[in-house]
């Protein structure tokens, strides 16, 4: 394996993190929303 | 047809029917990621004078591909909200601009770890990498505005002049190794007869760029339907949901 795999190995690391947080973050934001107006809905 | 768009421009009817692909799309992305990454990483030849740090390829390009892609949606919605100023595309405008943003910037970082065991250096002020970081401020000036002006409406108005107004950027990313000496290779031709690229190595580019498509309709999916919930909260049907759910 040569040194450049240290390159390929960076970019497929930083496009897994972006793309999948991108959706961890979009169902959090969801759950977070249906708090918040669940909250409203109590008051 | 026309009935059907129609009828999509409704937040209710378009955040069920969205709904409904969302489990159809996460899994064809996981499928065509798995496959693509496999045949990519594992099972593609090493290039004979890049050698492994080709491999890049699978994950810059689709990214780049998406970048300008995505682009051209945010703008056709733009175009959409400006003339017949339904609700949908104003929020596909907003949601666009972030995931093209989030495209734009693995296009750059990744096309920097690539240029750096290829040409010597991180960046250069070539014409193809300036375009596109160009289009990267283009993207945050689309989420600055449109989260700068409080009412939705507005703000997805000046969103949309902007959205429309840079797609003039998007053939001048495509035609700038064409149109100026460039340290970036040329466009890829991957229709002809004779391709660039050898099929052994075309083919898991393909599959790839098919996941990051499916996966950008996937996404798009998820946060427009957060969007149609945050903006309609007031109303029945979104109250009704939540208390169901």
């Amino acid at each position: 394996m040569d040194g450049k795999w240290m390159f390929v190995w960076g970019s497929y690391g930083v496009a897994f993190v972006a793309m999948v947080f991108s959706v961890v973050f979009a169902s959090r934001r969801k759950k977070k929303l249906a708090r918040e107006i669940e909250e409203s809905l109590e008051e | 047809m026309w009935a059907w768009f129609h009828k999509l421009s409704s937040p209710k009817y378009y955040y069920e029917w969205a709904g409904k692909w969302l489990p159809w799309l996460a899994g064809i992305t996981v499928i065509l990621m798995v496959v693509g990454l496999y045949w990519g990483l594992v099972v593609a030849p090493t290039d004979y004078q890049q050698g492994e740090s080709y491999r890049i390829i699978y994950i810059h390009v689709p990214s780049a591909w998406m970048s300008m892609f995505v682009y051209v949606v945010m703008a056709v919605a733009g175009f959409v909200a400006l003339v017949w100023k339904t609700k949908i595309s104003e929020i596909v405008v907003s949601e666009c601009a972030v995931i093209g943003a989030m495209f734009t910037a693995l296009a750059l970082i990744t096309g920097m770890l690539w240029g750096k065991p290829t040409w010597g250096t991180y960046w250069t002020w070539d014409a193809r990498l300036t375009s596109e970081l160009i289009l990267l401020f283009l993207y945050f000036g689309v989420i600055a505005l449109y989260s700068s002006i409080e009412d939705k409406r507005v703000a997805a108005k000046a969103a949309s002049m902007l959205a429309v107004v840079g797609v003039v950027n998007i053939p001048i990313i495509h035609f700038s190794v064409t149109w100026w000496n460039s340290l970036h290779q040329p466009n890829m031709d991957i229709i002809s007869e004779n391709p660039s690229m050898d099929p052994s190595m075309l083919w898991p580019l393909l599959v790839m760029a098919t996941a990051f498509k499916i996966y950008f309709v996937w996404l798009l999916f998820i946060r427009i339907r957060n969007e149609i919930i945050s903006r309609e909260r007031t109303t029945n049907w979104v109250r009704k949901l939540i208390a169901e759910s």
